[in-house]
């Protein structure tokens, strides 16, 4: 039996308003790990949140949620008014864990994810990467049904995202099914099943035949450009250099030869960015 | 619902201090009400009146305090954002509890009232409803069911101006005129007619408020 199976899943904002979501079939089975892939505002966070049971579709079946999950947003707000200590504290006991178990268990898990200065530093004060580590233990502090992670390796440093793709995987040994969005290459090469969302539909297995260019381009209005740019997955600027990742690499060297810009590196990676 | 998911949130709203400007306000108010001279019951009536704004304004804080993302995760740890809903106007109206003792308390320790103890009760029980319809209200006025929070302000004051000028609206202005009447006749009946429109209107609000915010989800 699936861990969490959605079918023809849309959604939009507001009654007139786009479909970030447009006929969505999703399904994964205890002990798998799903990679989605896609620009940014490409729903990714959207996705996560309706299989998470965080928001509902619009249209559409959730036919299996999972019992318990895991949850991590792309970034842990800032306004939480509370250290990392008393917050997880808080999630352990909702979950049903004692005291004591779920402070074993956010010590372990703050240890191995280097969480600096400490945990009992206010999350506020916490940087983008450290109050992701937060965001992590929380969701790992029981060993749920379903870990669904919305982008965890941003901020991250390298000892920490290594950390991560271990616990991952144990929580994978142990019948979890993970659910990732991920602009990372690592754990994309891991993934059982990988998917592209673009244009609010799930495309399977582009993820892993990604190529990634990078372009020096004209000085331009940078929205322009990418709006122009064919077959794109995701972007990224550096100053007058764009990395693009694509599956459909000849469109988009064409579409950049043709404008005139520079190509200077174009590889296969294992995934988006 | 449960203890552990209470806790939470009324840690986080402590901690977010937004509850300071209410209780003041209130304390303001029943200092006021105090002042007016009169009876214990009299005073009751202004208090109660003024509790009912109170809770609806504690409400407001205790559903928006959390970060829409930071409600995300809550909903995902306790199963369900019914349960959060739920909680939340639990934990708002948890949090007008002390401040219905201390209304009722008051008059009795500094004040020169005396009071009887069915005068007492008939206060508890008109201040209990007026928070419980001012938390009707409240999760009516609050986040998803209206978004822009000038809107929600602007309604609550037209809500508790309301509730004092339109003669016999239930509950504060009722709760007003039955304790500040010279000699309160059949008090009980009236407070209890008062108090099941109380429990209906505020009923009515809060499944109104999670049906919004459900489709908006």
């Amino acid at each position: 039996m699936h861990t969490v199976d959605v079918a023809r899943v849309r959604k939009r904002f507001s009654a007139r308003g786009r479909w970030v979501l447009d006929g969505v079939d999703l399904a994964a089975d205890p002990g798998t790990l799903t990679v989605i892939a896609g620009g940014n505002g490409s729903g990714k966070s959207t996705l996560l949140r309706i299989v998470a049971g965080a928001s509902e579709p619009t249209s559409g079946k959730v036919r299996r949620r999972a019992r318990s999950v895991g949850y991590v947003p792309e970034r842990l707000p800032t306004s939480l008014r509370m250290t990392g200590n008393q917050y997880v504290a808080h999630m352990g006991r909702m979950r049903g864990l004692t005291a004591s178990r779920a402070a074993r268990r956010a010590s372990d898990l703050f240890d191995r994810l280097e969480l600096r200065p400490g945990p009992d530093v206010p999350i506020g004060s916490l940087s983008k990467g450290n109050s992701q580590k937060v965001a992590l233990t929380q969701a790992l502090l029981a060993m749920p049904e379903l870990l669904v992670l919305d982008e965890p390796f941003s901020g991250l440093d390298e000892p920490a995202a290594a950390a991560l793709i271990d616990l991952v995987e144990e929580a994978r040994s142990a019948g979890t099914a993970a659910l990732v969005s991920a602009h990372d290459t690592e754990i994309a090469g891991g993934a059982d099943e990988s998917f592209v969302l673009t244009d609010g539909r799930l495309v399977p297995g582009l993820a892993a035949a990604a190529t990634m260019m990078e372009l020096l381009l004209q000085p331009l209005d940078q929205r322009a450009v990418v709006a122009a740019l064919p077959a794109v997955l995701d972007h990224q600027w550096s100053g007058r250099l764009l990395k693009v990742w694509s599956h459909d690499a000849d469109a988009v060297l064409r579409f950049a030869l043709g404008a005139g810009w520079s190509l200077v590196e174009a590889r296969r990676t294992g995934g988006v960015r | 619902m449960t203890v552990a998911l209470l806790r939470y949130l009324a840690a986080d709203v402590l901690r977010s201090q937004r509850w300071v400007p209410a209780v003041l306000c209130f304390l303001i108010a029943i200092s006021v009400g105090d002042a007016g001279g009169g009876s214990a019951l009299s005073c009751y009536g202004s208090t109660s009146a003024a509790m009912l704004a109170i809770a609806l304004w504690l409400t407001m804080v205790v559903t928006g305090s959390e970060d829409p993302v930071q409600t995300a995760i809550t909903v995902v740890t306790v199963g369900g954002a019914s349960r959060v809903r739920l909680a939340k106007i639990v934990t708002a109206y948890l949090a007008c509890l002390p401040l219905v003792v201390f209304a009722v308390g008051w008059p009795l320790l500094v004040g020169a009232h005396q009071a009887s103890v069915s005068a007492v009760a008939a206060g508890l029980v008109a201040h209990l409803v007026t928070a419980l319809t001012g938390v009707g209200f409240g999760a009516l006025l609050s986040r998803p069911v209206l978004r822009h929070t000038a809107w929600a302000v602007l309604l609550g004051v037209g809500i508790c101006v309301a509730e004092l000028a339109i003669p016999d609206c239930p509950p504060a202005r009722q709760l007003l005129t039955a304790l500040g009447a010279d000699h309160p006749h059949h008090l009980a009946a009236a407070i209890a007619v008062t108090a099941a429109q109380a429990v209906a209107i505020a009923a009515v609000a809060i499944v109104g408020a999670h049906r919004i915010a459900r489709s908006r989800a």
